[in-house]
Formats: structure tokens, sequence, C-alpha cells
């Protein structure tokens, strides 16, 4: 089960005919498949209204996971689509990162520390990639 | 060749920065975020990260590495903190610090939890300060600690974004610094450590704040109205932050100084006001202006004219004045009654706003600091009867009437008061309930109760035969000449009869038997009210419970000496209330609450005594169904007793 543009499209129509059978086949997954099927969503989905949308459901999702122990799988999926998108939706995809530490840190405080460290290590080296990336078109626009 | 030697120039240019950034990278701790433009996103994962997983936070490399953090985001971008973005990464920034603090606040109350559970620490620590972190500073803490290193790098970031805000047309600068004053305000709540935890660093917060506070105050009175509100809004956020911090309980007892406390409440320079100044500042350029509106609009039953809905800014600055006073007490007091007085003494320049506020200002003073007040009282008494008669604007009597009845409600000196001003003060109530405007008359109603029943917490009876009696029948003639009088279609009448039928309730109490002369012109108008068609009106039916609820106390009032007086006028309202307490249906067409329907039989029972038990078919079963119930509701001890005691006379 996999979650397209065009479910996508369909949760947000106005029209209940469209919206409602897209609504039951997400129902249908369980919390895991779900977020496994908006993971990779968030890799291949281009569209940034959906991406967002898409970090807004798989956070709720996250809130809810029984299944704790998929949480710090997630962690690098998360990561390269917080590097990748843009800023307005990195917020979003940052999000889940939090709630994913939040939920750790209170049912499995053991397994949070090492996702934290990692949080903040690819923070610090997706920031550094941009500093060069924008470093490296500064000098080529003044070649 | 001269392009493959500038090609060649280009990539060792290219290779040397690169191996700068990354020397610098490496240099830089794991989370060395240094830009000419921070990442927000990145930055607002930390704050969520450290709001969400706190404990986690704490223990991880970042709580370290705040304070390079800031010091490397900050200088890299100090020339773009005046541009909108800069400004949100300076607000995004202290955000961060903020959280942190707390997080670590938490984790130290989690930790003394569980070293109690442990029995290795008692509960209280040796200050007993540790279960309690908004009472309590602690200079070790982590919260502390932070607060050293981080914040005199974002102070001066601060200043910044407030002349940049003040400069932007239009909100979105001050919006930004509005957040920013929001987050310390948090802090000053959750982790006042991180505010106080140093003197030095609690004195640049403080002075900043105000500054802030002052330029905007400044800048409000110069803009277009639209952007009025933000400027206010935001400087009142400033203002907080100080009182806030200054409502600690080891901050304004143990850090704060002499000269550090006349700063926050004088201000020490030209440009810095002081946060009193402020205020009263505020408390009159918040107060909306339409005072024809405010005294159209008629009094309702859940809007008694105090809170007014243009109002939001002065209700906010009268607010924070209370906060302030309730703080500095005496020093606050000393800062602020010479501003009332200038604000009182331009009653006649035409701006209502003014005297208002030194309305405003002084019953603030009474509510916070009544002790260090009480030498103030008669001059407050004065300047209230004062301007509620001689006045001409009707938000300054309104103001005046309702500091009265905060003066009467005040425990201290309360038989001085009522010696020294009785008169003058039933006088002017009774001539204020005559106002053609409703709320003057309803507030009016209520301060005569306060009048007659004094400080809700003090249980010793009212003098009335000396306070009540002399006055009684100038006093009841206004209010039947005046407010109930007034024909029920007249906007807003509804609301004063009910407040006035309440008022001859309490002046017949504090009278006791003396009120019987006068128990002939009020009683009929009374039981008339009580049998008013209330035609589904929610307000109409409240005053139908009021008026019996008066009458019976009045009955009650008068005392069994003159029971016979009273007898008659019960049997009939009994006659009515049987129906209605048989028939649950006529019970909810009535519209009056049972419970005050079943309070005023049971002081119609205290009364008629073994004249009652015709009646007791039909209050007991209700009486004793509300003494079995479980939710919550009360039934007064007495309202049993008093049928009990008529059963028992019956029995005998």
């Amino acid at each position: 089960m996999s979650v397209t543009v065009e479910l996508l499209e369909a949760l947000l129509s106005p029209a209940a005919e469209q919206r409602q059978p897209a609504e039951e086949y997400l129902k249908a997954m369980t919390g895991a498949d779900r977020c496994g099927a908006f993971l990779q969503a968030l890799s291949t989905i281009q569209q940034p209204h959906l991406k967002q949308m898409i970090a807004v459901l798989l956070r709720r999702d996250i809130l809810q996971i029984q299944q704790i122990s998929i949480l710090p799988d997630m962690v690098d999926p998360l990561l390269a689509a917080f590097g990748s998108t843009d800023s307005s939706r990195r917020t979003s995809v940052g999000d889940c990162l939090a709630e994913v530490c939040a939920v750790l840190s209170v049912l499995a405080p053991t397994e949070c520390a090492p996702v934290l460290q990692k949080i903040l290590q690819a923070i610090g080296t997706s920031v550094r990639l941009r500093l060069l990336l924008r470093y490296m078109h500064t000098v080529h626009n003044t070649e | 060749m001269l392009l493959s030697i500038i090609g060649y120039c280009v990539v060792c240019f290219t290779h040397f920065s690169f191996f700068f950034i990354s020397t610098y990278a490496s240099i830089s701790i794991s989370i060395s975020i240094q830009a000419s433009q921070a990442d927000l996103p990145s930055l607002h994962l930390l704050v969520s990260l450290a709001d969400r997983a706190p404990r986690a936070f704490c223990d991880s490399s970042a709580l370290q590495s705040l304070p390079q953090l800031l010091t490397a985001a900050l200088s890299s971008s100090s020339s773009s903190t005046t541009t909108s973005t800069g400004a949100v990464v300076v607000q995004v920034l202290t955000h961060l610090v903020v959280t942190a603090a707390i997080a670590t606040t938490l984790q130290d109350d989690n930790a003394a939890v569980l070293a109690s559970l442990a029995g290795t620490r008692s509960r209280e620590d040796k200050d007993g300060s540790q279960w309690n972190s908004r009472s309590s500073v602690d200079v070790d803490s982590a919260a502390a600690q932070l607060g050293r290193m981080c914040l005199p790098t974002l102070v001066p970031s601060w200043l910044q974004m407030m002349t940049a805000s003040v400069a932007l047309v239009g909100g979105r600068g001050v919006e930004t610094l509005h957040a920013t004053m929001e987050h310390l305000i948090q802090a000053a709540n959750h982790a006042p450590s991180l505010l106080a935890g140093d003197a030095a660093v609690l004195q640049a917060v403080a002075e900043t704040c105000l500054q802030i506070a002052s330029q905007l105050s400044s800048s409000s009175s110069h803009n277009a109205n639209d952007c009025n509100d933000d400027h206010q809004l935001c400087c009142l956020s400033a203002v907080q932050v100080v009182s806030s911090i200054c409502a600690v309980g080891d901050v304004k007892r143990k850090i704060i100084h002499a000269s550090l406390r006349n700063a926050i409440l004088q201000g020490n320079q030209s440009t810095i006001k002081g946060a009193i100044p402020l205020c009263l500042e505020l408390v009159v350029a918040g107060t909306d202006s339409d005072y024809e509106g405010w005294a159209y609009d008629p009094a309702t039953l859940n809007d008694d004219g105090v809170g007014w809905e243009g109002d939001e800014i002065a209700l906010y600055a009268e607010s924070l004045l209370e906060s302030l006073l309730h703080s500095f007490g005496s020093h606050a007091l000393a800062v602020v009654l010479p501003l009332v007085e200038q604000l009182l003494a331009s009653s006649s320049n035409g701006d209502f706003r003014l005297p208002r506020a030194g309305l405003v200002a002084l019953q603030c003073c009474l509510v916070a600091t009544p002790v260090s007040f009480a030498p103030h009282m008669s001059v407050a008494l004065e300047a209230a009867l004062s301007l509620s008669v001689n006045s001409s604007n009707a938000r300054v009597q309104f103001q005046a009437i309702f500091l009265l009845g905060v003066l009467c409600e005040s425990g201290a000196h309360k038989d001085e008061i009522r010696e020294q001003y009785g008169a003058r003060l039933l006088q002017t109530l009774a001539q204020a309930a005559q106002s053609s405007c409703t709320k003057i008359a309803a507030m009016a109603c209520f301060s005569m109760v306060s009048y007659c029943r004094g400080d809700p917490s003090d249980k010793t009876e009212m003098d009335g035969e000396r306070f009540v009696v002399p006055y009684l029948s100038n006093v009841l003639r206004a209010l039947v000449v005046g407010p109930l009088s007034l024909e029920l279609a007249h906007s807003g009448a509804v609301v004063v009869k009910m407040r006035a039928v309440g008022a001859v309730a309490c002046l017949a109490q504090a009278s006791g038997p003396e009120f019987v002369a006068y128990y002939a012109d009020i009683m009929p108008g009374l039981l008339a009210c009580a049998q008013l068609s209330s035609g589904g009106s929610y307000d109409v039916s409240r005053l139908k419970g009021a008026a019996i609820e008066a009458a019976t106390i009045v009955g009650q009032a008068i005392g069994e000496d003159h029971r016979d007086v009273f007898v008659g006028d019960a049997e009939q309202i009994m006659r009515w209330a049987v129906p209605v307490l048989s028939h649950s249906s006529a019970a909810d067409a009535a519209g009056m609450p049972l419970d005050q329907l079943l309070s005023a039989c049971a002081r119609i029972a205290s009364v008629m005594c073994e004249d009652y038990a015709p009646f007791l078919d039909a209050v007991l079963p209700h009486l004793l169904r509300r003494a079995t119930d479980e939710a919550d509701v009360s039934i007064t001890v007495s309202a049993v007793l008093c049928v009990a005691r008529s059963l028992l006379v019956l029995k005998t």
C-alpha cells in the first residue's frame, strides 16, 4: 500500500465522494505501514504543498504510534527530507523529528539520546553543506 | 592563457574556501550554525527538541553548545538584525534559550523529586524553595548559567529589533518583538533563574525591556491608529517581562536592590521611563475614547460596565500596575500617588481618560496594597465622591461609583469610613442610582450593597442602626422614584431593577426591625415584580427570583416582633410558590432557579413557624431531595433547620 499524489489530492478535495474513499484507504493501513508509506512519499513526491501535508499527517501518526521500535528507523529518511526540502516545509519535517524524540524520551529514553545526537549532528552537517553550496554559488556568480 | 590562469585561481580559491569552511566547521561544535543567515528551520527544530524532549536535550551536547551557537549566529548576522529576517532569527534564538532554560528547570525539579523519593534529600530544600520554581531563584542552576552566558549576547539584539520595528510601517517588526517579549515572560514565570540568576543580567534585562517599552510608547503616540494597538500591546508585553520577574518571591525579596527598584518603578534617564508611568500612560491611552457609545450601551447581567471591549489595552496596563504594586508595596505606592494626583487634577482639561485613570490607579492601590494604602483612604474617598457628582462624563462617574463600592468593601477602617462619610456616600449613591445611564445606576446599587455588607470575608455585622437607618428614608425614596419605577421596556431597565431590588434587600437586612416603617412602601412593589409574566425572557425571570428573594429577606429582617406585618404577604408568596414547586414544568416556565425559591421558602418558614405547616408537603420533598443529592449543589443548613423547627412546633 502506498501514498500517491492522487491519494493526497483526493484527501484535499472538497467533494466528499472523492475525499471519503481516500480517508478509508488510509484508515485501513496500520500505523506502522502508514508511517512507512508517508516516508516513502516524502522522498518521492515533489509538490511542496503535498510534502507539507505528508509531514503533518506523519506527525499525527508518530504521536499515536504503538510500535515504538520503528521510530529510530524513521530518523534517517526524515533527516534526508529535512535537508532537501525548501525552508517552509523543513519546519514541518522538523516537527516530525521533534515528535519522534518526544515519544522516545517518554517511552524509550535510552533510545532517545543517540537519536537526538544524530539529529543534532545532521543539522550541523546540512547547514555546513548549505553554506558551501551558497558560497560556491556566490563565487560562480562573480566569475 | 589568461583564461586558464583565471580558471586556476578560481579553483585554488574555491579549494581554499572549502578547506577554510571545513576547518571552521570542524573547530565548531556539532551544532554550530554559523551563517550570515542562521538556518531558521534548524533553529525551530532545536526549540522543538528542547520543548518536547527536555530531558534528552539537557543531557545532549546541544545545551552546552548554546552559548557558542548564539555568539556565532548573532555575530555573523549582526548587520541583518534590523531586517525582518534578522529579527526573526533573534526571536527564535531567544525562544531557544528560554525553552532550554525551562527544560533544565524541569530537570532540576524532577531530580529533586527522585532524590526525595530515594530519601537522599528532604522534601524541602534548606531554603524551602525547591518545589516551587516560580518563587525561587537558584544562582547555581543550569538556567542561571545559561542566563549568564547567553543573555548578555542577546540583550543588545532586542534593542536593535526594537529600533527596526519602530522604523517599519505596519506590524511585522512589532509582531516579532512582541513574540520575543512573550518568550521572556514565559521565562520569568517558569524559569526565573534564567533572567535573575545573575544581578547584572537582571539589571540589563530590566533596563532593556523598559527602554523598549519607553520607545514604543513614544512611537505609538505618533503613529496612525492602525499601528497604535500593536505598539501599545508590545510596549505592555515588555513591561510585563519586568513585572513578572519582579513578582518572583526571591527576586523581590533578595535580589533587587534599591537603585534597581527605583529604576524599574520610576525610570532613571530621560529616555527610559519607569514601569509605573508607562502603565498609567497606557491606562489613559488604551481607554476607548467613545464614552457616548459606552454610555448608550445598556447594562446587562453579564456586563457590569467594568470591562469594555474597547479597553483591552487599558485593562492590560491596569493588571500590570496592580502586579507592580503587589510586588513592591509601599515603594510603588510612593511613585503612584503623585502621578494620581496629577491625573485627578486634570479633570477639567476635557480628556476624561485622565481622571478616570487616576481613579483606576487608586483602585489598584487599594486592592494590591490595602495596608499601606489605609492612610490614604480619606483622600481616595474625597476624590471619588467629588468626581461622581461633579464630573459630567459618564465613564468618570461610573469609575468613581465603582471605586466607592471597592472602598466600602475594604476591611480597613470600616466603621470610621461609615462614621465620617456615611451620609455623603449614601446620598451620592442614591443620586447615582437615578442616573439615566443604566450602567451607572446599576453600579450605584451594587455599591450600596457593598456599603451594607462591607468586606465579604469579614463576618462581623455592620452597625446598621448607626450607619444605615439615619439615611434610610432618602435612599429608599431615591430607589423607588428611580430604578424601581423604570419601565421594563426601557433598555437595560430589567438589570437596573434587579440590582435595585438587591440593594433594598441589603438595606433591610442592615436596618433590621427599623425597616418596618418602610415596609408598606416597598413590599407591594416587590410582590408585583415577583408576579411579572416573564414571557420567556431570562432577564425577567431572574428579576422575579430576585424580587421574591428580596421580599423574604425584608420579611425576615423586620423580625419576629413584626411577624404579623409579613405573614399575609408570606402566604401570598407561598400560594404562588407551591404550584411552581409541585409541577416541574411550571418551575421551568417560571424560569426561577429552584434553589433560590427554596431559600425563600426557608426564610418564610423561619417567620411563619407553625403557620407554615400547610406548605410543608410541597416544600419538604424538594429539600430532602437536594439534601441527598451528590452533585455540586449546596443547601443551607438553616433552610432545613427552619423547616424542622416548624415541624417540631407542629408536633407540640
